[in-house]
């Protein structure tokens, strides 16, 4: 430590002085050159200047670990944003710096283990509850020993188009159904899409022997389907589907009888 | 019958105790490959016995997730009666620490900073 009681300010050569001015402003730099003009004044520059080199050290310590906290805080706001992309940096040392960037990657590691894991579980969900709609969106019921009947309810994308195609012929294939009835009062919108399926389902039932029936065409549906130029006229239409049941019981029965003469 | 054997990540040896030691070798970052590669040369002088394994960790750098998963697995545990973790410095700790943590190891296992407290624990689980 320099002392005003061993070197009086008035007696410190001019160097000296802005030595250690530099000093005192953070400059830690600044070096004092020896004069060999004296012993003591010599002493005192070589002292300061080893107290600027510690000083320089420890700045440089300062700042590193500064830096390498930051770089740890950038890690850490890039988790609070759920981005897993950032690493921290690990070197070759044992520092603190060094276990917890090591501790950080390891638990950045888990989250992203754990999101993956978490979006694989979300996925089969979706699938599951997909195929569950799937299989309640197309209910074909037997009201009869030969009559069914798939109420369709909502909107008719391409999945579910084909998904009705499916369900109609496998279930006249194992039902022996004579008659299918589609009904579309549930339907928003029909469109060509809809329109499509439905005949397209028809002609694969058909092929199979068996009739389809088209029920619950509402006024603005009927004129929907004349507007985009869809010809059911291949198929029978009804109203209500109480019409098209009654239709389909009497058709049956009458081809029984005929059958049976 | 060899006693020792390496990989590039670690070296493994059977003490006349019949505790198998591994030491992770200075500034590695074990990944699953390094990790069953371990195991496999390890299982060269195993022997068909179940055995504690001493692991030191303390100049070990890093450990990916699926490597930590693997030493926690009942494929490895099976082999194994006790783990004693050697660990010295402070990314050793936390790795070592990370594992017991997240693996919930299947055989007894803890952590040392002294290998003669280790291999005496150790020995209480000689088959």
């Amino acid at each position: 430590m320099i002392s005003s009681n061993t070197l009086p300010l008035e007696a410190q050569p001019a160097p000296i002085l802005e030595v250690l001015a530099r000093l005192g402003a953070g400059d830690f730099t600044a070096r004092g050159e020896t004069t060999g003009q004296g012993a003591t004044d010599d002493a005192l520059i070589h002292g300061i200047n080893q107290l600027a080199t510690i000083l320089q050290q420890q700045q440089a310590t300062i700042q590193e670990a500064e830096q390498r906290g930051e770089d740890l805080l950038k890690v850490m706001l890039h988790l609070a944003r759920l981005d897993y992309t950032k690493r921290a940096t690990v070197t070759a040392g044992d520092s603190v710096f060094d276990a917890l960037g090591t501790g950080l990657n390891m638990l950045v590691d888990e989250l992203v283990a754990g999101q993956v894991s978490q979006a694989r579980l979300q996925e089969e969900i979706i699938q599951s509850q997909a195929a569950v709609i799937q299989e309640l969106s197309t209910p074909l019921i037997p009201i009869s020993n030969d009559i069914l009947v798939m109420p369709l309810i909502g909107n008719i994308d391409t999945a579910r188009a084909q998904h009705v195609m499916e369900r109609v012929l496998e279930g006249v294939a194992a039902h022996h159904a004579e008659t299918v009835i589609l009904d579309i009062t549930g339907v928003a919108v029909v469109d060509t899409q809809v329109a499509n399926t439905l005949l397209r389902a028809a002609q694969a039932v058909q092929l199979l022997g068996t009739q389809v029936m088209v029920t619950g065409i509402r006024p603005e549906v009927a004129q929907t389907l004349v507007n985009l130029g869809v010809d059911f006229r291949r198929l029978q239409t009804w109203s209500t589907m109480q019409m098209g049941i009654a239709a389909a019981l009497q058709h049956n029965t009458h081809t029984t009888r005929f059958a049976r003469r | 019958m060899l006693n020792e054997v390496r990989t590039p990540t670690s070296v493994i040896f059977l003490d006349p105790d019949g505790i198998i030691h591994t030491t992770m070798l200075a500034e590695v970052e074990q990944s699953l490959a390094d990790a069953q590669e371990t195991v496999r040369a390890a299982l060269t002088i195993w022997g068909n016995v179940v055995r504690p394994a001493l692991i030191d960790m303390r100049a070990m750098k890093g450990q990916d997730r699926d490597a930590r998963q693997f030493y926690g697995s009942a494929e490895v545990a099976q082999h194994t009666t006790a783990v004693a973790l050697l660990v010295g410095s402070r990314v050793s700790m936390l790795i070592a620490n990370f594992f017991l943590a997240m693996t919930s190891p299947l055989v007894p296992t803890q952590l040392f900073t002294s290998e003669q407290e280790a291999l005496a624990w150790l020995k209480g689980f000689r088959s």
